[in-house]
């Protein structure tokens, strides 16, 4: 027998053993690799920040699943556009095309990078949590704000901010001195009731 | 520890850039004694008289592709974590028919180019020249035309998603495909000779 004969044999036989063998995706096994998402979390790619996720929902980019974590009397009160709510355990279960791109928030970023671990444990497809969660959404993109003495790199940024913030009905501000102060930023340490009293008052102001 | 290794902090990125030109070298190395620095063995694809550069080509698929299969599935090798190169139908078509007319005029791919080059054949380093200058003109033309750059967008597509079948049966698919195309060149060769 020829050595090409042999490897043809050694390739048939794996070939054909693939059949039979089941999904090579550590996901589909419910397996975890630590080290990459060690990776992925060192280099920032498990999260992404409102401004992206914001062009990403008007580029209506293909496959992309905005999913929102909070409770569903959170969501009926103020919600990012084209997200709907699922609770953990309906996400975990769902079944996600590998090209699709999943978002996750909640109100912070606490919850939703907990999950974004255990999706990843399930799931081939690209999983993102929103950095800030709600919070950050309101600030950046529904009421981004900046001095008007900012150096031109962040006023370039606002600039391009600002464009999105119109086009999801947010309201950008220069700040001049002696403005009044801006709506307080939200943060991680917000509490909820805070964070529906900014959307209150967002809404009363008709952003 | 599962691949790929530079995740696991083995190595840093500068050092996978070295491991990545040594195993350019090697792979120019098989190239080389194949004979694919040959524009005259290349054509031969052409006149259907010397099939060797599919038989290298589509042997390299397979091997990397039982490969790859085999140690995602005994968990040594995390497949999500592998790059896959988005696809872009219409302006991948248009780039395959420039880069066909390029092959079949100069003789050389990008690769057996560089392979060409490197043992002094000029006709590699003309093939150089005209796939840098190609790159160049694309680049700048990237920014000005995204209407073409970026149509028919399909993401990361890979053969099991885009037919619905399992991962397992495109890689049997595909080997049945290679053996059968090996049977065939052979039969083609000795049929030409």
């Amino acid at each position: 027998m020829t050595t090409p004969t042999r490897l043809a044999l050694v390739a048939g036989l794996l070939g054909g053993l693939a059949l039979f063998a089941g999904s090579p995706y550590l996901a589909d096994h419910g397996r975890i690799n630590p080290d990459g998402l060690a990776a992925d979390i060192a280099r920032g790619e498990d999260r992404i920040d409102p401004i992206t996720l914001a062009a990403w929902i008007r580029d209506q980019r293909q496959g992309l699943r905005v999913i929102d974590l909070r409770s569903p009397g959170d969501y009926a009160e103020f919600h990012i556009p084209t997200a709907a709510v699922q609770t953990l355990e309906s996400t975990l279960a769902a079944s996600f095309a590998a090209s699709d791109t999943i978002v996750i928030y909640a109100d912070g970023s606490a919850a939703a990078s907990q999950a974004w671990v255990l999706l990843k444990a399930r799931t081939r497809a690209a999983v993102y949590y929103l950095r800030g969660g709600v919070g950050a959404w309101l600030d950046e993109v529904m009421a981004p704000a900046i001095a008007s003495d900012a150096p031109a790199a962040e006023r370039e940024a606002f600039a391009r901010a600002s464009e999105l913030s119109r086009y999801f009905g947010g309201a950008p501000r220069v700040i001049h001195p002696g403005d009044p102060e801006p709506l307080p930023r939200v943060s991680d340490q917000t509490s909820r009731a805070e964070m529906l009293a900014k959307v209150a008052r967002m809404k009363r102001r008709g952003c | 520890m599962i691949a790929p290794l530079v995740d696991a902090g083995l190595f840093s990125d500068s050092a996978s850039l070295l491991i990545a030109l040594a195993i350019g070298v090697a792979f120019g190395w098989a190239l080389e004694r194949a004979g694919l620095g040959n524009a005259r063995k290349l054509m031969g694809q052409f006149t259907l008289t010397d099939l060797t550069v599919f038989k290298v080509m589509f042997s390299a698929i397979v091997t990397a592709m039982l490969g790859s299969f085999w140690l995602a599935r005994l968990g040594w090798l995390d497949l999500s974590r592998v790059y896959v190169p988005e696809t872009f139908v219409v302006p991948q078509i248009l780039g395959g028919v420039i880069f066909g007319a390029g092959f079949v005029a100069g003789g050389l791919c990008p690769g057996t180019s560089c392979v060409a080059a490197a043992t002094g054949r000029l006709d590699g380093l003309a093939v150089i020249a005209g796939m840098l200058a190609g790159v160049t003109g694309a680049g700048l033309l990237l920014p000005r035309l995204p209407a073409l750059f970026d149509a028919t967008p399909r993401g990361a597509l890979t053969l099991p998603d885009a037919l619905h079948i399992s991962y397992g049966a495109a890689v049997f698919i595909v080997v049945v495909l290679a053996l059968a195309g090996f049977q065939a060149a052979a039969e083609i060769e000795r049929s030409r000779r």
